[in-house]
């Protein structure tokens, strides 16, 4: 279910009034609350649209993982290059050299101690991809979303619909102006990542 | 005809002592049916109880509600979120149901889980991870775990960091038996294939999937969802015995209405047409309700409750009974006698309903309880309707003699063609050579059949699904395991983790589980310690993976409290119930076993055929035990058969004296004919079954040709019983069901064939040879309408 993001909290500003009066407000307002939510809907549906004509996108990234019970987050840099055909080659610069294949049919992991790469869960690559690549569709049927922003500079808020993962998993933000910027996953635990994305290169399928 | 005059009073007697017994059997019967739970609709109390080959039958009770209970859904919408809110629906209305669990999506479970294993998470290892500490030195280990901490990916982690640095808690709860790391994470968990994405629904039934009510709740339930959704388009899948029994009952119960109704119309309708007597249609239907009331009571009181799949057999049973009436009603017409026609039937319906009841029961032999209840079911029917029209049809009032508008027929048509016939001789002779020598050749083509897998009750539809669902699933069959066995639960652990390291050395298959073990959610004691040490040293004690990792992290560490001492409690004495769901197996080591299932699809055949050479360790396949058995019940059941058969010539021969030959000849061709003609895929034991049938039929209709004689109310009567009972087992052998589309088969061109050519041998042998000095063959009332045939004038001139 995708959950529109119109600002719906409790007014509760601690204004006094009459209660007529509040009610009066609330009516005034409830037009544009209703603008805003049809405009959340329209967002979403304007950026998986846009996923879906993404053909290709490379860059580098900067990822940092914040673990609670160490002093300082473990920074890692180093490129990317999706490809709708293909997935995604996530390449680890430093402080340490892999690789990874992020596909449909799985993560391989091809690095210095291994000489043959790793297959992983197939479904796990499918999220990633979507994570990566703004796919609302696959995320929607993963997570509730809420977006906020607009077409030029959104915010997706994901929490997760199974329970398990809402058990390892608080919240996943994902923030992107034509492609992803950045993605921030916050554990449950208490540690968190966050990834920044530096796209240097881009191509729609309309292009 | 009317019932009840003055000469008929002698059999008054003991008629009201046989109403009284049918009272008797009347009250019973509707208690039983009043107290429910008298019918049965489990397939497998068809079976041999040799479906679990060990010898505690507790243990075996175990092993089979292991997979008996459990079942799945998959539903896939038009796409994701469509299938999603489908699923949703269902699953609220699958949660609705009394006596079924459905396996919900919270996270209590995987919580009770990682709480319980949290304490023993430094002497635990997947196998993957036990390779690779095994493999890899302590420099490696932790170069790769940095790499690991580097990446986008995260992995399934249930203890923090400082807990688990390695993680080894998260690789050890993904290798357990119940966990499927193919599943997509959506609110209900989702497999994808291909383009679709299929929503999984697990439940558990909390009594026998048999239960009839139980099965109907289910069913009705899937069938509102998919009428309330008809417009919506959706995909479901099942898998799990319940909807198998499901279809098996629904299926016996519309055999049942089928057969039965349809022989009761066919018998009405004769009846009707052939006698026009209101007295005559309630003789009859007072015969088919003794006999139907008595073969129940009967076998409730033999097996206490009655299989659904018995009931579809013995609906038969009307068919047969009808038999005996209308050799009465016919002689009864003709003589305008009761008293007489039940003397010149006498003889012949004794003979023919003892060898009918005598080819019925002899399949109490048989391994199958359902045929055991048939057998039981039709022979005591048969007794009540011979005692039925022995008792009440004298009470018939004397009338004027009179014919049988279908005699007319035999003298006019019937009996000129045979003896036109029979007339050529040696021509018939040859064909009838020829006939023999094809069917013989027809069979032997055809050879036998024993596999178990023939007998499905199931619809391609519902198989199709099992299969799917297996695929995506991962293909653990439950019918193929191991059996393990040892003195103590800790030598079972240790024979299991003996076997999954045999089988993994020779089948590589790649990370997923070929092997669904106890010993995967609670390893064996030595095992424990053996990973103890070396967790010890290769990650957390001195220069161990860990110390290296901190210094690349540039972290001190001081949060890392080292190995915890070993902790000897996670032992089978003491593991929680709520484990079992993880690990359904485990329940079996109390007794000192283990059972463990096989996947990998293709690959289980294999498994399952090499010679491990481990002590106490049995590979079982249900399938192929259950085709075995078959098998060997098929030949001892010929067995029997031939020695049934050779008898039964014996014992004509003797009684009848060359006479005996009609009896022989009629038996061995109409057996060769239903045989080579019903059989079209080899020979299996309900063939064998079936002819056991034809023999008491082809007696039935040779033994009154011979006593009272052929002539027209004989073959009326003949006629008329063969047509009920071509009705009942035609429709019987256009079952679904293919045990009894066999027999009915098998029976359907049996009664053909010894309908067809038992006038034939009598009048190729000359009607002299049976019916010269015949005792108690007297003139019937209708032979003064037999025309003098040209033939019999000249045969009697010869003598």
């Amino acid at each position: 279910m995708i959950t529109g993001s119109s600002d719906n909290s409790a007014p509760g500003n601690g204004r006094t009034g009459p209660a007529i009066g509040r009610l009066f407000l609330l009516l005034l307002l409830l037009p544009f609350l209703f603008v805003r939510s049809m405009a959340a809907e329209d967002l979403l549906s304007t950026l998986s649209a846009r996923a879906e004509k993404l053909d290709s996108m490379a860059g580098t990234f900067t990822q940092e993982y914040k673990i609670s019970v160490l002093p300082l987050p473990l920074i890692s840099k180093g490129e990317f290059l999706y490809q709708r055909q293909t997935g995604m080659v996530w390449t680890t610069l430093e402080p340490v050299q892999s690789r990874l294949t992020i596909n449909r049919d799985g993560i391989y992991m091809d690095d210095a101690g291994s000489d043959k790469p790793a297959l992983s869960q197939p479904q796990l690559g499918e999220t990633l991809l979507a994570l990566f690549s703004g796919d609302v569709q696959t995320l929607t049927s993963l997570f509730e979303i809420k977006a906020t922003g607009s077409v030029d500079d959104w915010q997706l808020h994901l929490v997760p619909r199974n329970a398990l993962v809402a058990a390892q998993i608080d919240a996943i933000d994902i923030s992107g102006r034509e492609v992803v910027q950045s993605v921030t996953i916050a554990d449950a635990s208490g540690d968190n990542t966050r990834i920044r994305f530096t796209t240097v290169e881009k191509t729609f399928l309309d292009d | 005809m009317t019932l009840l005059h003055a000469e008929g009073r002698g059999s008054l007697v003991p008629a009201i002592v046989w109403l009284l017994l049918l009272c008797l059997c009347a009250v019973y019967a509707v208690g039983k049916l009043a107290a429910g739970d008298s019918v049965e609709s489990n397939i497998l109390g068809l079976m041999p109880e040799q479906l679990v080959p060990v010898q505690d039958r507790r243990l075996g009770e175990q092993i089979t509600r292991l997979s008996e209970r459990k079942f799945l859904i998959l539903l896939k919408g038009a796409d994701s979120e469509a299938g999603l809110k489908l699923a949703e629906a269902l699953e609220a209305n699958l949660q609705k149901l009394d006596q079924v669990s459905l396996a919900t999506g919270d996270s209590g479970l995987e919580q009770a889980v990682r709480a319980y294993y949290f304490p023993f998470r430094h002497q635990l290892l997947s196998a993957e991870w036990r390779q690779k500490l095994q493999d890899l030195g302590p420099q490696q280990i932790a170069e790769q775990q940095l790499r690991q901490l580097y990446s986008p990916v995260r992995a399934y982690a249930p203890y923090r960091f400082e807990d688990d640095p390695f993680n080894l808690g998260g690789g050890w709860i993904q290798s357990l038996p119940g966990v499927n790391r193919q599943f997509m994470a959506t609110a209900i968990p989702s497999i994808k294939d291909g383009p679709d994405n299929w929503y999984l629904l697990r439940g558990e039934l909390l009594q026998s999937p048999f239960a009839l009510e139980l099965q109907q709740r289910l069913q009705t339930t899937l069938s509102a969802f998919r009428q309330q959704h008809a417009d919506t388009p959706f995909e479901l899948l099942t898998s799990g015995l319940i909807f198998h029994a499901t279809q098996g009952s629904v299926l016996a119960r519309s055999e049942i209405s089928t057969v039965g109704a349809g022989s009761l119309l066919a018998v009405v309708a004769l009846v009707i047409a052939v006698f026009r007597s209101t007295t005559a249609f309630f003789f009859i239907l007072g015969i088919l309700a003794s006999s139907t009331l008595v073969a129940l009571s009967i076998t409730w009181l033999a097996f206490d409750r009655i299989h659904l799949v018995t009931l579809a057999f013995g609906s038969t049973l009307l068919g047969l009974a009808a038999d005996y009436c209308f050799h009465f009603l016919v002689k009864c017409r003709a003589s305008g006698n009761p008293g007489k026609a039940r003397q010149l039937i006498f003889k012949g319906l004794l003979v023919s309903c003892l060898s009918s009841m005598a080819a019925y029961l002899i399949q109490l032999f048989s391994p199958f309880p359902g045929l055991r209840q048939f057998a039981v079911f039709v022979a005591s029917g048969l007794a009540a309707a011979c005692i039925g029209v022995l008792l009440a049809g004298p009470l018939f009032r004397p009338g004027r003699p009179d014919v049988v508008g279908m005699g007319r027929a035999f003298v006019s048509l019937v009996q000129p063609f045979y003896r036109r016939a029979a007339s050529a001789g040696l021509p018939w002779l040859v064909v009838g050579l020829i006939l023999v020598l094809a069917a013989v050749f027809q069979l032997y083509r055809q050879g036998v059949s024993d596999d178990i897998r023939l007998l499905n009750t199931s619809g391609s539809q519902l198989l199709a699904a099992e299969k799917k669902v297996q695929q995506l699933l991962g293909n653990i069959g439950f019918h193929r395991y191991f059996l393990l066995e040892g003195d103590s639960p800790e030598q079972v652990l240790q024979r299991a983790e003996q076997l999954e390291r045999a089988v993994s050395a020779r089948f590589a298959v790649g990370t997923d589980p070929v092997l669904l073990s106890p010993a995967d959610a609670v390893p064996s004691q030595r095992q424990q310690r053996a990973d103890y040490r070396l967790i010890g040293d290769k990650i957390l004690g001195p220069g161990g993976a860990a110390a290296i990792l901190c210094q690349a992290l540039n972290s001190d560490c001081d949060w890392l409290d080292g190995q915890l001492p070993y902790n000897p409690h996670l032992v089978t004495e003491e593991v929680p119930e709520f484990l079992a769901t993880v690990s359904p197996t485990l329940g079996l080591l109390r007794n000192n076993s283990a059972v463990v299932f096989i996947g990998g699809g293709g690959l289980a055949e294999q498994i399952l055929q090499t010679d491990w050479k481990l002590q106490d360790v049995a590979a079982i396949d249900q399938v192929a035990s259950l085709t075995d058995i078959l098998k060997h019940y098929r030949q001892h059941v010929s067995s029997l058969l031939a020695i049934f058969a050779l008898c039964l010539f014996a014992g004509c021969l003797l009684l009848f004296g060359r006479r005996g030959l009609l009896v022989v000849i009629s038996v061995a061709s109409s057996s060769l004919v239903a045989l080579s003609v019903a059989v079209d895929s080899g020979i299996t034991l309900f063939h064998i079954l079936a002819l056991m049938l034809v023999i008491g039929i082809a007696v039935d209709t040779a033994v009154f040709f011979i006593t009272p004689g052929l002539d027209a109310d004989t073959w009326t009567a003949s006629s008329l019983a063969c047509l009920t009972s071509l009705i009942a087992f035609g429709l019987l052998s256009l079952s679904q069901v293919p045990l009894l589309s066999q027999f009915g088969s098998v029976v359907f061109f049996g009664l053909v064939a010894a309908w067809l050519i038992t006038p034939l041998i009598y009048y190729l042998f000359g009607s002299e040879f049976f019916s010269h000095g015949i005792p108690g063959n007297g003139p019937s009332g209708s032979e003064h309408l037999q025309p003098e045939h040209p033939g019999n004038a000249t045969e009697r001139k010869r003598q």
